[in-house]
């Protein structure tokens, strides 16, 4: 066993980089040892991101499936929601409201490529780990339960009933039903995101982990102790009457291309759209929008941004602090909620809503 | 690494010149990956960014809100230098 493991964290660190005076080789697929950049100033979205959908159709081997499945995603009625992000259906019933992320999402979900015993009688899991994701991921889709055996470093087949005697006896063996994690992702469906947690809180435990901890844990605990609620208080209906729409450290373009629709209509409505991020993003130029079929036959793209706020990483807090100590000083009229902001001051810088930022590093860093 | 221009160019770094990455956490440890490349991108001077997973070893386990318990990935101090060769 320790050999097998070996073999597959000598494979794991080439990938990282954790080798000194070795080059890494990454997790993706291998360059064909031409590197290239290009300025980024085609608008975000378009026909690229129309081509690339056709690509990926083609290439998942799933046209007809794929493109069906395009024309219920996302509608509020009736419709499923993407794997791919959280940006709300439009209530007003926008077609074909979709991205060329989530299409790799949905078609993925519809893939046909299934492994089983044979693959991984084939492979060791020490040769798997020095795959490329990607490689890994286009293998195909687990068809059966299997085990890891660790004296022949290879997945083996397993029946649903040894595995749920396995899966229990090994439960049952805790002191504890907290002694056990049960980590689960975005990409799990709600369905089964519900009994996955039954059966757990029946269990006895509510150690519940999941990729969103990472994503909207500090943002949660911090918009509870400001606001009180840990989650973002408008809907798309405010988003339509906003004059102002401020935006940091977002990746549209990336992370939520469904966003860019309205990132677009409210600059042809006259809203400010201010981006404010370290990094100078895509999605906070232009865009052209795939479903406006107009534009996307005259090239003709829209605004998504109309000012671009480049703070250092961190400098943010600074920027809004500063931004809330002129709007206080220099209000015409009183603030919302004045009397309320009088009675519970904004946090100190140094209280302990600020403290991971500023806390101060003990090492002594080396100065070049 | 997506690194600011002007920073590069102090370091004599050409666009996709090899690099070696130092983090150093707030336990006073310092972690490192080898041979990543560095790639200009429209980034704030003294910036920089790269990409999970692979660079999560920068992370110390040190590194974590006293908030929410998450990896401060977003908020590293790191020194990038030439890729010395082994």
């Amino acid at each position: 066993m320790s050999v097998a493991n070996n073999d597959s964290g000598a494979a794991q660190d080439r990938m990282l980089g954790s080798v000194p005076g070795v080059q890494a080789l990454g997790r993706g697929p291998a360059p064909d040892g031409k590197f290239s950049r290009h300025d980024d100033h085609h608008p975000a979205a378009g026909w690229g991101a129309a081509r690339s959908v056709g690509r990926v159709l083609e290439e998942r081997g799933t046209p007809v499936e794929g493109v069906r499945a395009l024309f219920v995603m996302n509608h509020e009625d009736g419709g499923f929601d993407c794997p791919g992000c959280a940006w709300p259906d439009d209530p007003s019933g926008l077609q074909l409201d979709i991205c060329e992320n989530g299409v790799k999402h949905v078609t993925w979900e519809l893939t046909r490529k299934q492994i089983d015993r044979n693959f991984f009688a084939v492979h060791t899991v020490s040769e798997l780990a020095g795959w490329t994701d990607y490689d890994l991921e286009a293998a195909g889709r687990l068809s059966e339960p299997l085990r890891y055996d660790p004296a022949i470093d290879r997945y083996v087949p397993v029946s649903w009933e040894d595995a749920f005697e396995l899966a229990g006896r090994v439960l049952r063996g805790l002191g504890s039903p907290h002694e056990a994690a049960f980590y689960t992702s975005g990409r799990l469906s709600n369905e089964a995101t519900f009994l996955y947690q039954l059966w757990v809180r029946e269990f006895g435990t509510n150690n519940l982990p999941d990729c969103s901890n990472m994503c909207h844990e500090a943002s949660g605990r911090a918009l509870t102790a400001a606001i009180g609620s840990g989650k973002g208080t408008v809907d798309l209906r405010d988003w339509e009457r906003a004059d102002a729409i401020w935006l940091l450290g977002d990746n549209a373009a990336s992370n939520a291309p469904r966003m860019l629709t309205w990132l677009a209509e409210a600059d042809r409505r006259g809203a400010e759209l201010v981006h404010i991020n370290p990094l100078i993003e895509a999605a906070s130029r232009r865009t052209i929008v795939p479903h406006e079929f107009a534009d996307m036959a005259t090239f003709r793209a829209t605004k998504t941004g109309t000012r671009n706020v480049q703070v250092r990483i961190g400098g943010d807090m600074a920027l809004l602090r500063g931004v809330a100590k002129t709007v206080f000083e220099t209000a015409a009229r009183p603030v919302q909620h004045h009397d309320l902001l009088q009675r519970r001051p904004l946090p100190r810088p140094d209280g302990p809503a600020h403290r991971d930022a500023h806390e101060p590093r003990r090492h002594a860093r080396p100065r070049p | 690494m997506l690194m600011n221009p002007d920073d590069m160019r102090d370091r004599g770094l050409d666009e996709f010149d090899l690099i070696d990455i130092t983090s150093f956490s707030k336990d006073g440890t310092t972690r490192a990956v080898y041979g990543y490349r560095a790639v200009r991108y429209d980034i704030a001077r003294g910036c920089a960014a790269g990409y999970m997973p692979e660079l999560n070893v920068l992370c110390g386990i040190a590194d974590q809100s006293t908030q929410s318990g998450q990896p401060l990935t977003k908020h590293l101090e790191v020194e990038i230098t030439p890729h010395q060769p082994g």
